[in-house]
């Protein structure tokens, strides 16, 4: 019971840090942005394709970013603010007010991860309405065209797929373990997008241009292909969820 | 929040810690009482704030910390258990002073049952913050940031507080209202556990001191003992008979303190006093000196704490214990006999070399008693009961004696000492043929309740010492004053 209060406590405790952050809002704006920019080149792309109905659904996920990785842009944002929630604690010392507030530090680990996920849910769905805008107003401006007369977008588009939430959770709790192991906000992020990408691209039904090359790799390595495509997210998570929290245990804090 | 049980005691046992293959933490183990603001004194580096942290388990080592009887780890409530101040500037520069404290109170919601922002705004009152709620921290003072750290600490009304230099970086002003502050929390029946390196600060907020140094808790004293030590003399004792001593001490209206296990600090008695009082109840000292007002007492006590104990203390050997009833016949006087025997190389008392520079530069009578003095002072008991008949002589005898025991147990005369005792047969022997009454015929004699005077023999059964030992001789005085005064002088230069 103490340790559920613990980790609700601490995730109470790292949600309102991240509400309270100033460049919180200013990422989840950047993501929102960096979404509609991956958007636009995909409408214009299915619109001087010609069919522009048929591929709608693929427009509003992203175009080519999410056949690599659904939410890709999401994945990345929630992974810089979920590693963000560990790094903050060792740059300005604030790690020694953190763990005397909350001195259970696997708990606390918990909470950050119930946090990233949260997080990742919101990231998602911010990012896909913004695709969604994005989208409509694109079809909107090149309605002119011929192609672009009859497109119709439904409004189930604007939610976020299962696959979408699923691999931008993935992301932002990757964003969390990676952090406390590699120290650096940047390698953290940039590490968990590539961890996700690499499952997004063994998964069943991936349309991943990287795909093949991924299971060569397996190959190579003498790994059987679907196996340890199945296998992949687990091991990931559990090797680096061990590898975190010997960091934090072990980590001095100054 | 209630207090003042035994409950509450915040209880540190055995804690280690290394960090950089160096011990910065050797078995510490202390108390902090509820209802007291207790100090934790030391010059940089001894270990303060390493103990803080260990006693918070932010850093890894052995021993364990007990708050409320749990460790700091698997207490309930964190916040409302213990408030802690351990680097003031450790905050996000970003966030107001009112930000920084929401969010540490999001930690432990329950901890405000009445509302954050009441709670909130009730310790940035206490703390002098209400007007710089909403100002960013990058924007404060080094004295607003400690007062906010502060501030913090307060937030959970928590039943502990440990603070770590709470008056680096505050303000002048800001140290009054901050003792006055940590005396008002301690009243409420909480632990208060302040640490700092300055002596008159740490007085001014503490009721109890420990001092801490190379990571070993090397001594504790009240804040009133600290504050009466920056204005007065006092003499520090190291004995391996420490509360004998104290029991002998406080018996003769002094006020002994004890240190450390083997420490003793005196005041209300003189050094040649002490030494006067350890000798007469048979207990070895180690080291006998005096500290000076104007000496930092931190510094005083670590000096006279920080040397190695001894390794073996000295002890008289069993063989030549002073009997309870002394024998009935005691040759007299002094001048013939003992200058006969030495004459003669008699076979009671054998003269031992001494250091030249040490020997006093008397007559060959008084030169012999002096060196026969020193040495069965520093090694029998038999002196003892001599100089227990005797008066002031006694004292200076046995002043002297202390001195030397204190000398040999630095090892600076630790080889003069040993030759200067005999093997432990030869002891007997001597002690059976006669060498205490020898012995006695050194002093003065009609000093001990039961002596007679006029005949020389003690005719009574005692020769403890007694009222009768403090009074003047009446057999020619000035020469027994001259001559124990070379004693003394003799014995003390031994000890310089």
């Amino acid at each position: 019971m103490t340790a559920l209060r613990s980790v609700s406590n601490a995730a109470a405790y790292e949600a309102t840090r991240l509400r309270t952050r100033r460049s919180t809002l200013g990422l989840m704006c950047l993501a929102v942005f960096g979404s509609a920019l991956a958007t636009l080149p995909a409408a214009r792309e299915v619109v001087d394709s010609g069919y522009p109905q048929q591929h709608v659904a693929w427009v509003v996920a992203g175009g080519t970013a999410a056949m690599i990785l659904p939410g890709a842009v999401a994945v990345l944002g929630t992974a810089w603010l979920s590693a963000g929630m560990v790094t903050e604690d060792f740059r300005h010392g604030i790690a020694l007010t953190t763990y005397t507030r909350l001195p259970r530090r696997g708990a606390q680990l918990l909470g950050k991860l119930a946090v990233a996920l949260l997080l990742g849910l919101v990231l998602a769905s911010a990012t896909r309405l913004a695709a969604y805008l994005t989208a409509l107003g694109g079809f909107a401006l090149a309605r002119g065209s011929s192609a672009a007369e009859h497109v119709s977008i439904g409004f189930m588009l604007a939610l976020p797929t299962p696959a979408e939430c699923l691999f931008v959770g993935f992301g932002g709790v990757l964003g969390v373990l990676l952090a406390p192991v590699v120290r650096l906000r940047v390698l953290a992020a940039a590490g968990a997008w590539l961890a996700a990408a690499l499952v997004a691209a063994l998964a069943p039904g991936s349309r991943s241009p990287y795909t093949q090359d991924a299971v060569y790799a397996m190959v190579r390595l003498g790994l059987p292909a679907e196996e340890t495509a199945l296998a992949l997210p687990c091991v990931l998570l559990t090797v680096f969820l061990l590898a975190a929290l010997a960091a934090v245990r072990r980590r001095r804090i100054d | 929040m209630t207090g003042g049980d035994d409950g509450r005691v915040i209880e540190a046992i055995e804690l280690t810690a290394r960090r950089h293959r160096r011990q910065v933490l050797d078995g510490v183990s202390f108390q902090v009482r509820p209802g007291q603001v207790t100090g934790l004194l030391g010059p940089p580096g001894s270990g303060k704030t390493a103990l803080l942290r260990r006693m918070l388990q932010l850093d890894r080592g052995g021993g364990r910390t007990l708050f409320d009887g749990r460790v700091f780890r698997s207490a309930a409530h964190p916040m409302r258990s213990v408030g802690v101040v351990l680097d003031p500037l450790a905050v996000h520069p970003a966030r107001t002073v009112a930000g920084h404290l929401r969010l540490a109170l999001s930690a432990d919601p329950g901890a405000a049952p009445r509302g954050r922002r009441e709670r909130i705004a009730a310790v940035l009152d206490v703390c002098g913050l209400t007007e710089q709620a909403k100002v960013r921290i990058c924007e404060l003072t080094e004295g607003m940031t400690v007062r906010l750290a502060l501030a913090q600490a307060l937030l959970g009304d928590p039943d502990a507080l440990l603070l770590d230099e709470p008056d680096r970086g505050l303000e002048p002003e800001g140290r009054d209202w901050l003792a006055a502050l940590l005396r008002a929390y301690a009243a409420q029946g909480r632990c208060v556990l302040v640490s700092g390196q300055d002596t008159n600060t740490m007085v001014g907020f503490a009721d109890r001191l420990l001092v801490l140094d190379g990571g070993r808790l090397v001594g504790q004293r009240t804040a009133r003992q600290a504050a009466r030590e920056l204005t007065g003399d006092c003499v520090i004792v190291r004995t391996p008979q420490v509360l004998r001593l104290a029991a002998v001490l406080v018996a003769a209206a002094a006020e002994p303190t004890q240190l450390d296990g083997t420490c003793l600090e005196v005041r209300g008695l003189d050094r040649a006093r002490v030494g006067d009082l350890a000798f007469r109840n048979d207990i070895p000292l180690h080291e006998l000196s005096v500290r000076s007002p104007n000496e930092d007492p931190v510094t005083a006590v670590l000096e006279a704490c920080r040397r190695p104990s001894a390794v073996v203390p000295v002890q008289a050997p069993p063989a030549v214990r002073v009997p309870e009833h002394p024998p009935a016949q005691v040759s007299m006087p002094f001048s013939g006999g003992l200058s006969k025997d030495l004459d003669d190389g008699g076979p009671n008392v054998r003269v031992l070399p001494y250091p030249p520079a040490a020997a006093p530069a008397a007559g060959s009578a008084s030169t012999a008693s002096a060196t026969a003095t020193t040495t069965a002072s520093a090694s029998t008991a038999s002196a003892t009961a001599s100089s227990g008949a005797a008066g002031p002589h006694a004292g200076d005898a046995s002043s002297a004696a202390a001195s030397t025991r204190a000398s040999c147990a630095e090892g600076e005369a630790a080889a003069g000492f040993e030759s200067g005792f005999e093997s432990g047969s030869d002891f007997e022997r001597r002690s059976e043929a006669g060498f205490e009454s020898e012995f006695e015929s050194d002093f003065v004699p009609g000093f001990g309740r039961g002596s007679d005077p006029e005949s020389g023999s003690a005719s009574g059964s005692g020769w403890e010492p007694g009222p009768a030992a403090v009074s003047s001789s009446p057999a020619d005085p000035d020469a027994t004053e001259a001559r124990d005064g070379r004693r003394a002088a003799s014995g003390q230069e031994r000890v310089r």
